[in-house]
C-alpha cells in the first residue's frame, strides 16, 4: 500500500469511530426523566429538571403528578387510601404507585 | 485496484458502524408492569437485553404470575385448576389432588412455620379470614368499622394446628384433617413466586433482573450502570421526616418488609393491620414495620421471617436472625426509631 492509501485508510476509520462515539454519547443521554405508566403501558414521559402538573386519568379516577424543584410526587388523587400521595418524592430506587388506578411514576434516565 | 479495495474496505467499516448504532434492538433498560396479580403491583426490569428477549421474559413470567395467582387464591375456584380455594372447601372430607406447583407451595408454607417457630403459619386462615372480612366492611362502610367478635377469633384459633395438615407428595395430595381449618399463604406467597420467577428468568439465560412482587424485591446482577441493583425502603410515616433509612444494595440479594401502614383500617380512632398473631389473633403492635434481607433464592424465607419478626417481641427477633446465616433484619418502632441487625445494608 502507498502512503496515501494508508492515511486515506486512517482518516476513514477516524471518521467511522467518530461517529460511533457520537451516536453513543447521543444514546446515553444526560438527564432524569419522570415516566407515568397506567395499567402497564407508557402514558407520559417529562423531564424532570421543568416544573408541571399533570392530571393523570385512568379507568378508576386520576391521580395529580406535580414536578417541582427536580422532584416527582403525587399531590392529589381519587384513590380511597391515598398511599400514592403518602408515598412522597419518587427517584431511581423506589416508584409511586397507585394500585386502585393502576398508575406509577418512576424516574429513569433519558433513553 | 488496491486503492479501490482499500476504499471499499474503509467504506464498509464506516456503513457497519453507521447501522449498528442505528438498528441495534438492545435497549438499555426495559421494564414491565402487572396489576392484579396478588392483589399489588408487580414489574420486571432487565437491562442491556435485546426487545426480543425481554418480550419473551415479560410473556413468561405473565403466565407464571397469572397460574401461581390462581393456585394459591383462597377466594375463588379457577374452574380446571384446583386452587387453594378447593382445598379449603374440601377440609375435613379427604384428601384432594393438587397440581405440583401448588403442592410445593404447600410444603414450603410447612417449612417455613417450622423455621419461624410457628410465627409464620400458612394454617392461620380461619382468623386471617375474619379480619379480612371486617376490613371489607370497614372500606364500603368506614363509618361503621368494627373489630371482629372476640369469641369468633378465640374459636378460630383452636383451628390452627399444621399438623393438620397431610401432604402426599407421591399421590400429590392435600388433606386438611380440621374441617374449620383453612390455609392462607398470603405471608410466604410473594416470596414463594418470587423465587420460581427467578428461576424462570435463569432458565431463559437472564443473569441480571431486578423484580419487584408487591413490595418484595429480588435482584441478580448489575443494572446498565453496572452498579448493583439498590432498593428502598418505605418511609412508613406520613409526614416522611421521622426516620433515617438506609438505601439497600442487593448483590443477588431479596428485600421483604412486612408492615402496617397500608393494608389496614381504623376502628375508634385506632389502625388495626392485616397482619394478625398466631398467639391472639389480634394484629401485633411491636413495630409499624420489619424488613428483610436475604439471598434472592430465599426470598420466600426472607417472606415469612419478615412476617414472623413483625409478630414477636425485638429480642426474639433478634435472636432468630442472628441464628440464621446470611440473612439480616431492620426493625422500625412507632417513634421513628430503628434498629438493624450487624450485617444489614446489603452489598459489600
Amino acid at each position: 500500500m502507498r502512503k496515501s492509501d494508508i492515511i486515506l485508510l486512517c482518516a476513514i476509520l477516524c471518521g467511522a469511530l467518530l461517529v460511533l462515539g457520537i451516536s453513543g454519547s447521543l444514546m446515553l443521554g444526560k438527564g432524569n426523566e419522570v415516566v407515568v405508566r397506567v395499567g402497564g403501558e407508557e402514558y407520559a414521559r417529562l423531564p424532570l429538571d421543568k416544573d408541571a402538573e399533570l392530571l393523570i386519568e385512568s379507568e378508576n379516577g386520576s391521580n395529580l403528578l406535580v414536578i417541582k424543584d427536580g422532584r416527582a410526587y403525587i399531590s392529589e388523587a381519587t384513590c380511597p387510601d391515598l398511599i400514592c400521595v403518602r408515598t412522597g418524592y419518587a427517584d431511581e430506587r423506589k416508584s409511586i404507585v397507585c394500585l386502585p388506578n393502576e398508575v406509577t411514576v418512576s424516574i429513569e434516565e433519558k433513553q | 485496484m488496491k486503492k479501490i479495495c482499500v476504499f471499499c474496505l474503509a467504506l464498509a467499516i464506516c456503513i457497519s458502524s453507521f447501522t449498528s448504532c442505528a438498528k441495534t434492538s438492545m435497549k438499555r433498560t426495559q421494564t414491565k408492569e402487572y396489576f392484579n396479580y396478588f392483589d399489588t403491583f408487580c414489574s420486571l426490569r432487565i437491562d442491556n437485553v435485546d426487545e426480543e428477549a425481554f418480550s419473551v421474559a415479560a410473556d413468561e413470567l405473565y403466565k407464571l404470575l397469572c397460574d401461581y395467582d390462581a393456585l394459591l387464591d383462597i377466594y375463588d375456584s379457577h374452574g380446571e385448576t384446583v386452587s387453594l380455594y378447593d382445598v379449603n372447601k374440601n377440609a375435613g372430607k379427604g384428601a384432594t389432588k393438587v397440581d405440583k406447583r401448588l403442592f410445593d407451595a404447600i410444603a414450603f408454607g410447612i417449612e417455613a412455620h417450622e423455621l419461624t417457630d410457628g410465627y409464620c403459619n400458612i394454617a392461620l386462615g380461619s382468623v386471617i379470614s375474619l379480619w379480612h372480612t371486617e376490613r371489607e366492611a370497614a372500606r364500603r362502610d368506614p363509618k361503621n368499622s368494627k373489630l371482629p367478635d372476640g369469641e369468633l377469633i378465640r374459636e378460630a384459633l383452636t383451628h390452627t394446628d399444621i399438623s393438620s395438615i397431610i401432604l402426599d407428595e407421591a399421590a400429590l395430595t392435600v388433606e386438611i384433617t380440621d374441617p374449620s381449618l383453612s390455609l392462607d399463604l398470603g405471608a410466604i406467597a410473594k416470596g414463594y413466586v418470587g423465587e420460581r420467577a427467578c428461576e424462570l428468568l435463569e432458565s431463559l439465560g437472564h443473569e441480571s433482573f431486578l423484580l419487584n412482587l408487591g413490595g418484595n424485591v429480588l435482584a441478580k446482577g448489575k443494572s446498565y450502570k453496572n452498579a448493583y441493583w439498590s432498593a428502598a425502603i418505605e418511609d412508613p410515616f406520613e409526614k416522611k421526616t421521622k426516620v433515617e433509612l438506609p438505601t439497600v444494595s442487593l448483590n443477588s440479594e431479596t428485600l421483604v418488609t412486612s408492615g402496617s401502614y397500608q393494608r389496614f383500617y381504623t376502628v375508634d380512632g385506632k389502625n388495626y393491620s392485616h397482619i394478625v398473631s398466631h398467639k391472639d389473633g389480634m394484629p401485633p403492635e411491636y413495630f409499624v414495620s420489619v424488613s428483610v434481607v436475604a439471598p434472592y433464592m430465599s426470598s420466600g424465607l426472607a417472606d415469612a421471617l419478615s412476617t414472623a419478626l413483625f409478630c414477636m417481641p425485638l429480642e426474639d427477633g433478634q435472636a432468630l436472625i442472628d441464628s440464621l446465616d446470611e440473612i439480616d433484619a431492620l426493625w422500625i418502632f412507632e417513634d421513628g426509631s430503628t434498629t438493624q441487625s450487624q450485617g444489614f445494608g446489603g452489598a459489600k
